[in-house]
């Protein structure tokens, strides 16, 4: 099939200006001579094969993208986000953003390569009536209930329950701290979650969730990606809801009522039981504020309370990790590489179903990285 | 990374159309290299592979990475890996798109050249090996130890030869000390039981 040289040429000037990257600075880290770059985006040139896959990986996208004549990908939705959000995404957050559309292309292959889920549960709700606030809570009520939680139980991993109900949960650092999260609708993967790693662990569990209310209530065929900050519109209703879902879900209230209404604690305890239930102070203030446990004053007190980042607890960098084994895992998932997704890695690698260079592109590591993570994870040969 | 299996160490084809793991290992020990190149085999590569050994950004480079640099970026400079060029057509044959998935860019293209070309293919990775087997005559799959193995077997490498290899080799923080230790015992019975 002959290459549709003006139509490639689209896709690389699309890419180039997303990304806010020059010629030159492809140029430059892609080893192909500057002219020849430039003959390629201005389709004077027809690409070798090299130069595609080149391209593909520096664009870190699949090469079919650059060598079919097919228009509709994930690069058009980026277009949308980046257009509609260009002051918010810096150069290095785009490519973040990039890099995970990747990688959840990939998660999405692994699974069904390997036939394997973390429970194929699909969850869906209809928002019921004109209150947000109310479409969050049965929201919450319900898809606690999907999961199997009992009205008094915690998520211990929400991460993993997002999974659970077939999204693509990615934990990466944005240079943007005011961008607390997005959801988006992958054209192959289907509904995907990016939570700002730059936010302390009980803000982006809170984060997850909200994203997920997102997913459910908001991405539809016409809407295909949101974005949330950290600042945010007090009108926007359906950011209302998504924080109603994730407060309902995160603290259902029967836990505030059943376990909160007759105690009377101070400061320290107050501090130990939010760490108790995985959330910051400020959360359970605003829980117990809405309970009618405390008034506006004690939460406005209590809020600014802090729990020192040490006691927090992250179910997916668990306290029974070495010291060193938790330092290069938070560095894997600084950079969007969850457990989950290594593991999917190499169990594909065990069954022999892809190469350890495949693994190593997966993971958008170095041949040399790989072998320390193939450590890390106690994958032999 | 290539463990010990069934090649035939008396054969091995010489010229080799090589992955950027295998560039790795061999240009490891300048031993191994120079026995090779003595062997009058010759190694050729996918400009995709040169990226990646010359132009991609690690995300962190250590020293033994930029010795490699500097070895390959030598013997390209007198004619060896040197680059060769897939076209878009190759990447468009079926049975390559539905790999793309499995097996790394590099690996990917190097099987297209090899096929190509009717040469053999080169690599280390031992999954990859495997897979290529599938698309390309299996013999035509070889590896480093391989080449270690045949060169040790036509006597082109010493007894003494073996140890500053596998030294050399280990300070470039390679992975193949224990295969070539095998994988030189191999050779020496496969001599013996000639012989006789």
């Amino acid at each position: 099939m002959p290459l549709d040289l003006m139509l490639f040429s689209s896709k690389l000037k699309v890419l180039l200006n997303q990304l806010l990257l020059s010629d030159t600075e492809v140029s430059d880290s892609t080893g192909i001579p500057f002219q020849r770059f430039h003959e390629l985006v201005t389709g004077q040139a027809e690409p070798s094969g090299d130069e595609v896959l080149i391209l593909a990986d520096f664009f870190k996208c699949d090469y079919k993208l650059f060598i079919s004549n097919e228009k509709i990908t994930s690069i058009s939705q980026t277009e949308i986000l980046f257009r509609r959000f260009s002051s918010d995404f810096s150069k290095e957050d785009r490519m973040a953003v990039r890099e995970v559309y990747y990688m959840a292309e990939h998660e999405c292959f692994l699974q069904q390569l390997l036939n394997k889920t973390l429970g194929n549960r699909n969850f869906s709700q209809l928002p019921i009536g004109g209150v947000f606030k109310q479409h969050g809570i049965d929201g919450a009520t319900s898809l606690r209930k999907h999961l199997g939680y009992t009205d008094t139980e915690i998520s211990r991993n929400v991460f993993d329950d997002m999974r659970r109900i077939n999204f693509h949960v990615f934990r990466r650092r944005l240079g943007n701290s005011n961008i607390s999260g997005v959801a988006f609708k992958h054209p192959e993967a289907g509904k995907c979650i990016l939570i700002n790693y730059d936010q302390d662990i009980y803000r982006q569990r809170f984060t997850v969730v909200h994203e997920a209310a997102h997913a459910i209530f908001d991405l539809d065929d016409q809407n295909e990606i949101n974005v949330s900050f950290a600042k945010w519109d007090k009108s926007d209703l359906k950011e209302v809801r998504a924080n109603s879902f994730a407060s309902a879900f995160l603290l259902p209230p029967q836990i505030i009522s059943n376990q909160y209404r007759s105690i009377k604690y101070n400061d320290d305890e107050f501090v130990a039981k939010a760490n108790q239930l995985l959330v910051n102070p400020e959360t359970l203030s605003i829980a117990l504020l809405k309970a009618t446990i405390i008034d506006k004053q004690e939460q406005e007190r209590l809020k600014h309370k802090k729990i020192p980042t040490h006691l927090k607890s992250d179910a997916e960098l668990p306290a029974s990790l070495s010291a060193n084994a938790r330092h290069r895992k938070t560095a894997l998932l600084q950079r969007g590489l969850s457990d989950y997704y290594v593991r999917l890695c190499f169990d594909a690698y065990a069954q022999e179903l892809v190469s350890l260079a495949k693994v190593a592109e997966m993971l958008l590591l170095s041949e040399e990285e790989i072998n320390d993570i193939k450590f890390l994870y106690g994958v032999n040969e | 990374m290539a463990q010990v299996f069934s090649a035939d160490l008396a054969t091995f084809y010489k010229h080799n159309i090589i992955d950027s793991c295998s560039i790795s290992n061999i240009l490891s020990s300048l031993t191994l290299y120079r026995a090779a190149q003595l062997a009058q085999c010759q190694f050729y590569c996918t400009h995709y592979v040169i990226y990646e050994c010359l132009h991609k950004r690690p995300n962190n480079i250590s020293d033994a990475f930029q010795t490699f640099r500097q070895r390959l970026n030598k013997v390209k400079e007198h004619g060896d890996f040197q680059p060769l060029t897939i076209s878009i057509e190759d990447l468009q044959e079926v049975e390559i798109l539905e790999s793309r998935k499995k097996l790394a860019k590099g690996e990917l293209s190097s099987i297209v050249m090899a096929k190509k070309l009717g040469q053999a293919f080169m690599t280390d990775d031992q999954k990859a090996r495997r897979l290529a087997c599938k698309y390309m005559e299996p013999q035509k799959v070889q590896t480093t130890p391989h080449l270690f193995g045949w060169l040790i077997f036509t006597s082109a490498l010493s007894d003494g030869d073996k140890d500053l290899i596998i030294s050399e080799h280990n300070k470039m923080g390679r992975p193949l000390a224990k295969v070539f230790d095998t994988m030189y015992l191999k050779a020496l019975e496969l001599r013996l039981a000639s012989r006789n």
